[in-house]
């Protein structure tokens, strides 16, 4: 069959009848339809009933009403879970998603048992999650800010089009008489260019979200010391092409300060050592990107500190900028640990 | 009229790396042997910057004038203490970590004087704007 009549995602066995990208493509359009659906459903009748009271003129049909707003509530609940589900398989590895877990759990145990430890202040290795590694021993869990992006332009096309929503309702029930039906419907003219632009937009974020696999980052030796030399297994898949790659080690300090009734938190890059750069990648799901190279811990920096207001935080930064693809923005912290460290400063993963 | 506190550390070293030995004394002067309720002394780190002030206490003692016969603790008083592996002293942009042997004299009349010896713990540069206004540290400050 030709590829475009496979549009949907149909497992057979251990086969799929399209690429899983695609798949998982699909349905998060068919989850973020639904949310869109839901949303503008509710809205509608929640403005067409407001406007029914306003004329005072009886409610037809209340209980239609009703159960309407519930199948629209479903389908907005139903789409969201299921929309950032699919967000999160795709974007993380199991072993990302269980260090999760670790990390919420290493959580729990420094607020009961604070300070514990050899060296005070210096963040326990194994609250970074690390796994066994295919290249080297230590997989460190990536993280990045896509989501943010494709979250916010998701909500934000979610929002125009309730109130678009609102504004038809008002204009078919000729509820604002004294603004005129003109000025309404203009307005509700512009609101849906600006729902289907923000629609689209959202899907392009979407699709790019699709288009950026997994990072992958392994270090011969975890944690750090400083003034040591380790290798880097770096791994990139996805179906993209990039324009430029740069590799880093970030030291960021972190303050978080009261400022009011807010506490507000502020971040500054101190040290960047770079570790590599490309030029001219192409990825596509069979042939990811690796890469090994050489990191140089620097002999005189800082050791990772965490204190209540204050932290001192090394990571693995990995920038790369697409070419028709927007640009991938990945990190993972990475704990340096002083140049006098305790005997046993090795990680068993 | 304001307690006098000789706070030194022993062969006048300034810097210290992990694992070293921190021997300090201190004496109070210009105040009457019974007038002294307690005294607190600590060795301990603090931050500071932009966030708001952490810190550690890595060593602390409290002398009580009640449990000594002579009820005096005016006289020298030594301690001493392994420096910690981390944190090191740093001085950042928006985050700095600083050391500093502390005591706190406790008067009878319920005034409270604290007095700040800083030292170094490490030798970690100082970072970007930092490394050009860093003052010369002093290795005695007394408030």
């Amino acid at each position: 069959l030709p590829s475009w009549i496979k549009l949907l995602h149909k497992k057979r066995g251990d086969r799929s009848t399209v690429s899983r990208i695609a798949g998982s493509l699909g349905e998060a359009l068919l989850a973020a339809a639904l949310v869109q659906t839901g949303a503008v459903l509710a809205v509608w009748l929640i403005a067409d009933t407001i406007a029914t009271v306003s004329r005072n003129e009886p409610i037809t049909g209340l209980w239609a009403v009703v159960v309407a707003l519930v199948a629209a509530a479903a389908c907005s609940t139903i789409g969201t879970w299921r929309l950032l589900k699919l967000m999160l398989q795709s974007s993380t590895t199991a072993e990302r998603r269980s260090a999760f877990v670790g990390q919420a759990r290493a959580l729990e145990r420094k607020l009961r048992a604070p300070g514990a430890g050899q060296l005070p202040q210096v963040p326990d290795p194994k609250e970074f999650g690390p796994v066994k590694g295919r290249h080297f021993p230590y997989r460190l869990p990536t993280s990045g800010r896509d989501a943010v992006r494709v979250l916010y332009w998701g909500l934000s096309s979610l929002l125009l089009s309730m109130v678009t929503s609102a504004v038809f309702a008002v204009t078919l029930n000729h509820w604002i008489l004294s603004l005129g039906k003109i000025a309404l419907l203009v307005a509700s003219l512009l609101l849906v260019v600006l729902v289907g632009l923000s629609i689209w937009w959202f899907i392009k974020q979407l699709l790019a979200w699709f288009q950026c696999g997994p990072t992958s980052i392994e270090l011969s030796q975890f944690p750090l010391m400083p003034g040591e030399k380790i290798q880097v297994f770096l791994s990139q898949t996805g179906r993209m092409r990039l324009r430029k790659l740069v590799f880093t080690l970030e030291c960021v300090e972190f303050a978080v300060y009261q400022q009011g009734t807010d506490a507000r938190r502020e971040a500054k890059v101190v040290e960047e050592i770079p570790i590599m750069t490309e030029d001219r990648i192409d990825i596509s799901p069979r042939r990811p990107w690796e890469q090994v190279c050489e990191l140089q811990v620097p002999a005189a920096g800082m050791h990772s500190f965490v204190a209540s207001s204050n932290a001192i935080q090394w990571r693995l930064v990995l920038r790369a900028k697409g070419v028709n693809c927007p640009s991938l923005s990945r990190e993972t912290p990475v704990v340096v640990y002083p140049s006098s460290p305790p005997s046993s400063s090795k990680v068993q993963v | 009229m304001e307690p006098l506190v000789s706070l030194t550390l022993r062969h006048n070293q300034s810097v210290f790396l992990p694992g070293d030995e921190l021997d300090c004394e201190y004496q109070i002067d210009a105040i009457g042997e019974r007038q002294i309720q307690s005294i607190e002394n600590s060795v301990m780190w603090y931050t500071v910057g932009k966030g708001d002030e952490d810190l550690g206490v890595h060593h602390f003692e409290r002398r009580v004038a009640n449990d000594f016969p002579d009820m005096d603790l005016r006289e020298l008083h030594r301690f001493n203490t392994t420096c910690p592996a981390s944190p090191l002293s740093y001085e950042g942009e928006i985050v700095k970590i600083r050391w500093c042997i502390r005591v706190r004299v406790f008067r009878k009349s319920g005034k409270e004087i604290l007095f700040e010896l800083p030292f170094q713990i490490g030798r970690v540069p100082a970072r970007g704007a930092a490394a050009a206004t860093s003052p010369e540290r002093s290795t005695k400050n007394v408030r």
